[in-house]
Formats: structure tokens, sequence, C-alpha cells
């Protein structure tokens, strides 16, 4: 089912984000959101992932198991990889699974550090395989590739793009290359008028 | 009145030999150490639904107000109506730690990172997984400050009980025969006693609780 978006708005005091956006997601495609900071683009992910209300508009077909990265990697700090990555299981998958999935983004010999010893592009790639695991109906990605090198960046696509196949996400990106590797769609946010 | 180091050292010296003093240590030590426990589970309890529920918070932070002003001896004269003097000591250490360790415990809670608790909502984590590594890796700072206060706070609070209340066969009673008698001696050896076993019960307490911390944090 695709997700549909309808006229929504959204206003911070007399701050107008989303102004009469419309938009719809494609079931089983990855729905890039691209355009300049400060338009609304995570407004739009917080509102998809239910932590904001809209202020009028509707939203018809959000799956209700749901996985995300987010734009701060938002893990346990004095906790493993490995536990980081296991909390977010329902089912707990084999923790050898788990180990498998971090030595593919090379967190081979980092994965029973605490996070908080890693460096930024390590717990990004942490909360990119805790993502990817919590094998939900949907998945978001709020700038997943941001503070990664152009070595590892093009790997940890590789390995994105192989296991969320088939499933929906909807990923905030500047990086137009992303785009092209990573989205089936695109959509464009400009300041003002936000359109599909 | 006032006796020297040389005689208060001899005394104390002499302490242990006696037969009745391992059995006085131990009741006073079971009874602060049971008051503070049972504080520290009832604070921990308490600040849980504290921090889930808003209301109950509403409705406990007038006696948390009350418990953390009224004087000490109000508490134990009262107590002594109702209580017999041998359990008294564990009521009043109970009730001089049950607010700092509800009141620390709360604060931590109400510190936990909103964006953590929104990833563990997103991921529809259980509530013993965000017990666990969300809520204890919080708490665990606020909760180590709080028992290293009201450890040296019960004991406190525990003998003046125990001195009010004279029950048979406590250290509160060998200070009170220590005063009727004008025996600065004694007084002196016994709060040498109590400062030993209050700094002994902390290092083992905080120890044992650090270490219990650190585990869960581990992998």
């Amino acid at each position: 089912m695709d997700i549909e978006i309808k006229n929504i708005y959204k206003s911070f005091g007399d701050q107008v984000v989303l102004e009469n956006f419309s938009a719809r997601l494609k079931e089983g495609q990855v729905t890039c959101i691209m355009g300049p900071s400060g338009v609304g683009k995570t407004t739009l992910l917080n509102i998809l992932m239910g932590f904001m209300q809209t202020d009028s508009g509707e939203i018809l077909g959000v799956p209700a198991k749901k996985s995300a990265v987010f734009q701060e990697e938002r893990l346990c700090e004095s906790f493993s990889a490995v536990t980081n990555v296991r909390l977010v299981c329902s089912k707990e998958p084999c923790t050898e699974i788990i180990k498998e999935h971090l030595s593919r983004i090379g967190l081979k010999d980092s994965m029973y550090k605490p996070v908080s010893e890693l460096s930024g592009g390590m717990r990004r790639r942490v909360s990119i395989v805790r993502a990817v695991l919590a094998n939900r109906d949907i998945i978001f990605l709020d700038e997943p590739f941001k503070g990664l090198d152009e070595g590892t960046k093009e790997s940890v696509m590789e390995y994105v793009k192989a296991n969320i196949q088939d499933k929906t996400a909807v990923m905030i990106t500047h990086d137009p290359d992303e785009a092209k590797t990573m989205c089936g769609d695109l959509i464009y946010m400009g300041e003002g008028k936000n359109h599909d | 009145m006032l006796v020297t180091p040389f005689v208060v050292v001899k005394k104390l010296a002499a302490l242990p030999l006696d037969a009745g003093f391992w059995s006085v240590v131990s009741f006073s030590v079971l009874r602060i150490g049971l008051g503070f426990l049972l504080a520290l589970l009832t604070a921990m309890l308490l600040a849980a639904f504290a921090g889930r529920f808003r209301l109950v918070e509403v409705m406990l932070s007038p006696y948390i107000s009350v418990v953390k002003s009224t004087p000490i001896a109000s508490f134990i004269i009262l107590c002594l109506i109702w209580l017999d003097a041998r359990s008294l000591s564990v009521f009043i250490a109970f009730l001089i730690v049950l607010p700092v360790v509800y009141t620390n415990v709360l604060q931590g809670i109400k510190s936990t990172d909103p964006k953590l608790l929104e990833m563990a909502e997103l991921f529809e984590v259980g509530w013993w997984r965000r017990l666990r590594y969300i809520y204890v890796p919080q708490i665990s700072p606020y909760l180590v400050s709080a028992c290293s206060v009201a450890i040296g706070m019960s004991w406190k609070a525990g003998i003046a009980a125990e001195v009010i209340g004279i029950p048979d066969g406590s250290i509160g009673e060998k200070l009170y025969e220590a005063k009727v008698y004008f025996s600065s001696g004694d007084l002196f050896a016994w709060t040498v006693v109590i400062v030993v076993i209050s700094i002994l019960f902390e290092k083992l307490f905080m120890s044992g609780l650090k270490t219990f911390l650190t585990r869960r944090e581990q992998h």
C-alpha cells in the first residue's frame, strides 16, 4: 500500500514549514526527499515517524512497524554495537547474524567496544545496521551517509541498497549521487512551495 | 571530664574483646542497614512511578517536602508512640534515606535523553530493555551520588533514634549510658566505632553498587 500525504500543513509559531504539501510514497520503493536546509524535510520525516502531528491535512497508509536511521545516531552510549543492534530486534536474531552484518560494513574489530568510543562514521554505521536488522515494514533514512568518507560511503550504500530491496523506504539527502544510487522516486522540496 | 586520646584508644582496643560488643554492633548495623535498603527500593519504585505518571509526582511532592524539612528528632519522638524502640532505627533510617534517593532518581529519570526514548518508541523496544539499556545508565550517576550521601545520613539518624529510643543492646544505648555516667572515654570510643562502621558500610555498598552498574553496562 502506498503512503498518501494529502495537503498537510505544519507550522512552529509564526514559521510555516509545510504548506499544503502532498506526495505519494510508493510501496516497495526508496523515495528520496531533497531540498535546501530548513525547508521541512526532517519535519516531514518526523511527522511520518509519528513524532509530530500535522496542523491539518492527512497521511494515509503509514505502516505501524517502523525503523529509522536518525539524523543523530541515538545510540545507547555505554553499550557495544552488538547490544545496540540487539536492543531493537523484536525476535532476537542470532548474535552471529548481527556480528556478520557489522563485519560487512567494516566494524569487525569494534563491535564489542562501547559506542561512545567509536568515531562518528562508525557510529553512523552501527545505526544503519540497527535500522536494517530491525526488519520493519518501512525504513526512514535521515541523511544516512552523512559523515562517511567516500570509500566507506560507497560500500555502506551498497550494503543498505542490498538490504532494503523491495522495502518501502524514505530517504533524506542533499547529495544527488546518493539519490541516483539509492532512490526509485524523488521528491524535491523547495522553499515556500513544496511539491512532488 | 575530657579524657586523653590515649584513654580513648585503650577503651577502643578493649571494646572488641567485650563479649557483647559484636552483638551490639550487629544489632545497629542490621537495623540501620535494613532501613537503608528498604528506603532505597521504595524510593526507586516511587521515582519510577512518578517519572511515568505526573500525577504520582504531584501527589508525593508535599509528603517528600514535609519529610525533608521536619527535624528528625520530631519524627523519632513521634514514632516512639507507635513503634517498638527496637524497630525505631529501621523506620528512621528509612525516613531519612527515602527523599534523598527518590529526588535524585526522579531527577535522573527526567533527564533521560528524549531522543533515545523516541528511538525506543519507534523501534517498539520493550519496557525491560528500555529500563536496562536506556534508564539504568542514565540514572546510575544520580543513584550513586544519592546513596553516597544517604548512607552517612542513615547512620546519623539511626543512631540518634537509638539514643532517644534506648533499645537494649544497641550502639545508641551505649552512647546513652556514656552520657548518663559522664564517661567521655566510652562516648569517644563508641563514636569512633560508629564512624568506622559507617565508612565500611559505605565503601562496601558503594563498591558493590558500582560493580553491579558497571557489569550491566558491559556488552
